[in-house]
């Protein structure tokens, strides 16, 4: 029995349906658990966390290029100095390792000015550097830096953990999490909906919440409300060895010009490093597919920054799609259909922007006569951490508490049976290879599966 | 001498570095699989210079005075290929594939192997063993291993795999100047060594490497590497510096 309701027949009526499983709608999701209202999420893909939530930097910007005023500048303010504490009780790694951005023409160093005094319009700290004070911060740092903005409050989150999180809990307090699920269609009465179509059944909702990112155009043409327009961003990536990874000490980006915020250097919370992104504006949302000259181009740009950078130390290249959208950061009721709300046009900030969304949404869903406002006493709002063997200061005592732990399955990225059962025990639990590797890590590392493939479909398999 | 040169991995050039070194320092053999010549049944996974952390049913912590790397080679991954394209399912590293065909779980009808060494030819192997109509081995070095093509083997020596097409599932693999459909691709062109000991996974301190990338692996390379290898942790040791006699099918022993 999987935490999936897609076979049960009982009841599908719920005060609030989320539509979509990225990081905005399980944030949505977990707010809405700490209340009285009864809570289900719709998800078309087979996990959570499948579209833009799961091919990002990770980065947890506290918002100093966005831009000042802008509803999106004020909910990642709003969300940045939560996250350790937020992190804390989702069991998702985040450290607070601020970001440099770095200039390495004359031209470059003249846009530094701007750019510090955008971030602090935002309320970030951010302060100009020498050369010498960012290579002090940044050792790895060019030699040829002229200059650069330090933002120091800037973090990296895992985003996936995070997203998986945010649903865990909310599953844990009992929203329903309808996987494979898209929405067909909707059936109205009046200027409301009434339900959603699945493949596998109608859900009565009183409020529709419509969090499907990339989809969310399409969700909003369904359900009869106001125009919108979504278009996938696509950007490159490099992902490096932790070797190199976990000699950053902070972000390192390129200075934003007027078409790109740049290539950034992003060491992850498994101490890996990310090269990238780049931004190319497409048709296809399925596009997924990388080039070499695209590749190339990130690549320079990072090694640019940090000479010291290798392609020996390339694990995987992929791409993947953010939602562009016209407008941006559309959170809010619809204005056609009086029980819809979108938290739509979330663009490349919606890791960071997530947790205020959420709040956001909240709001709106009180405003729009849904039964928010009563909390609940014994909601769960700390799911338990799960040890990792990777980096744990104490492994002895991890495997004198649990045997499994000195049961290496993927080699690489150093994931025990233990942490691979637990990831096969939640809530939410993982029900592919797939699943697995965003839960636990295992097989992203430096053979990519190569190793450790086998096992974990075993193991898999065993518990369906 | 009172620590021990410590050996991960148990296979043939891990025990013949162990056969090396033995009378001349004390040894202890790591290997994570079953291994009936391993002292310690548990995966390495630290290395300061000094210790040795590997995890089993308990924690072992073996304090040493070099360690041996032995822990054997892998395919080349689709980035160290430098394969671009999609990430479709369906595209696997030789020894996941001939894993899961053997179980089943992986049964292409037409598939692609990257590769012409020891692992292109398991492949190979698995895969018409688990149903494959007809398979496509493209080798971009040329053959290191006797394959004949037949009516199920096409053979394409010296083509570079360039991308991988497919939406959900892989359906074409491009090459400079060809394209083959396909519901599967194996990579298992060259070998690179499998590095997962942290601290010792490029210029460990006290760290030696015995990984040779001799395609197909055998006897003789892997026996060569580990008594290259024992002489480099003697010589970390302050041991003795030879090593001998070597066997009479070593073609050319290495100086001393």
């Amino acid at each position: 029995m999987t935490s999936t309701r897609t076979s049960d027949l009982g009841r599908r009526e719920y005060d609030i349906v989320i539509v979509g499983g990225g990081v905005v709608g399980c944030a949505i999701a977990r707010r809405l658990s700490f209340t009285t209202a009864r809570v289900a999420l719709v998800e078309a893909a087979d996990d959570v966390g499948e579209g833009a939530s799961k091919g990002n930097t990770g980065i947890a910007t506290s918002g100093a290029d966005c831009p000042p005023g802008s509803l999106e500048a004020e909910l990642v303010r709003r969300s940045s100095p939560g996250w350790e504490a937020l992190c804390a009780s989702l069991d998702t790694p985040f450290r607070r390792i601020g970001a440099l951005a770095v200039a390495l023409t004359a031209d470059e160093e003249a846009a530094l000015a701007g750019l510090a005094a955008n971030a602090r319009a935002n309320g970030c700290r951010a302060d100009i550097l020498t050369c010498e004070q960012a290579r002090g911060i940044e050792p790895l740092l060019a030699p040829a830096v002229r200059a650069a903005v330090h933002v120091r409050d800037d973090g990296i989150v895992d985003p996936l953990r995070l997203t998986i999180g945010f649903a865990e809990l909310a599953a844990r307090n009992g929203v329903d999490m309808y996987l494979d699920s898209p929405v067909t269609a909707f059936r109205t009465c009046g200027d409301r909906l009434t339900h959603l179509e699945t493949p596998h059944g109608a859900i009565a909702a009183g409020v529709v919440v419509n969090a499907a990112g990339i989809e969310a155009d399409t969700i909003s043409r369904l359900a009869g409300g106001e125009p919108f327009t979504t278009w996938p961003r696509q950007g490159q990536y490099w992902l490096l060895d932790r070797e190199i990874g976990s000699r950053f000490r902070t972000i390192v980006g390129g200075v934003p010009a007027a078409a790109t915020r740049g290539v950034y250097c992003v060491p992850t919370t498994h101490g890996s490093l990310l090269l990238g992104p780049t931004a190319r504006d497409g048709t296809d949302r399925g596009d997924r597919a990388v080039d070499a000259e695209s590749l190339d181009g990130v690549f320079a740009a990072a090694h640019a920054l940090v000479p010291s950078l290798d392609r020996r130390w390339a694990i995987k290249t992929f791409a993947a799609n953010r939602p562009a959208s016209d407008p941006e950061y559309r959170v809010g009721a619809d204005r056609n259909r009086a029980n819809m709300i979108h938290a739509a046009g979330i663009r490349s900030t919606g890791v960071s922007s997530s947790p205020a969304v959420a709040e956001l949404v909240h709001d709106a869903l009180a405003r729009a006569g849904a039964p928010v406002l009563d909390e609940r006493p014994d909601a769960v709002r700390a799911l338990d951490p799960v040890a990792r063997l990777c980096a744990h200061a104490d492994v002895c005592e991890l495997v004198a508490v649990d045997a499994a732990y000195g049961d290496v399955v993927c080699p690489c990225e150093q994931v025990s049976a233990a942490e691979v059962e637990a990831a096969l025990r939640m809530r939410l639990p993982a029900r592919t290879v797939a699943g697995l590797r965003k839960r636990t890590h295992a097989a992203a590392g430096r053979c990519q599966g190569a190793m450790c493939l086998g096992e974990l479909h075993r193991r898999l398999e065993s518990h369906v | 001498m009172s620590e021990p040169v410590a050996i991960v991995g148990a296979g043939p050039t891990g025990l013949a570095c162990a056969r090396a070194l033995a009378g001349r320092t004390q040894v202890v053999v790591v290997e994570r699989g079953p291994a009936p010549a391993a002292d310690v049944r548990a995966t390495a996974i630290r290395w300061d210079g000094r210790t040795l952390v590997a995890v089993g049913p308990s924690v072992v912590e073996i304090a040493a005075a070099a360690l041996v790397i032995a822990t054997g080679t892998r395919p080349l991954s689709a980035a160290e290929l430098g394969l671009t394209g999609a990430r479709p399912e369906g595209v696997l590293a030789a020894p996941t594939a001939c894993d899961l065909a053997a179980h089943g779980r992986f049964r292409p009808v037409r598939p692609v192997v990257i590769g012409g060494g020891r692992w292109a030819a398991r492949a190979v192997e698995a895969l018409l063993a688990a149903g494959a109509e007809a398979v496509t081995v493209i080798a971009p070095t040329g053959l290191l291993v006797a394959l004949e093509p037949t009516q199920r083997i096409v053979l394409h020596e010296r083509l570079t795999p360039l991308a991988v097409r497919g939406d959900g599932s892989v359906e074409r693999l491009e090459c400079d100047g060809a394209r083959f459909d396909c519901d599967g691709i194996v990579l298992a062109h060259g070998l690179v060594p499998i590095r997962n000991v942290d601290g010792a996974v490029v210029g460990g301190e006290r760290t030696v490497y015995a990984q040779p990338s001799v395609d197909p692996p055998s006897e003789t390379s892997s026996r060569a590497a580990g008594v290259d290898a024992a002489r480099a942790a003697l010589a970390i040791t302050g041991g003795a510096a030879t090593i001998g006699p070597w066997s009479s099918s070593q073609s050319s022993p290495p100086s001393a």
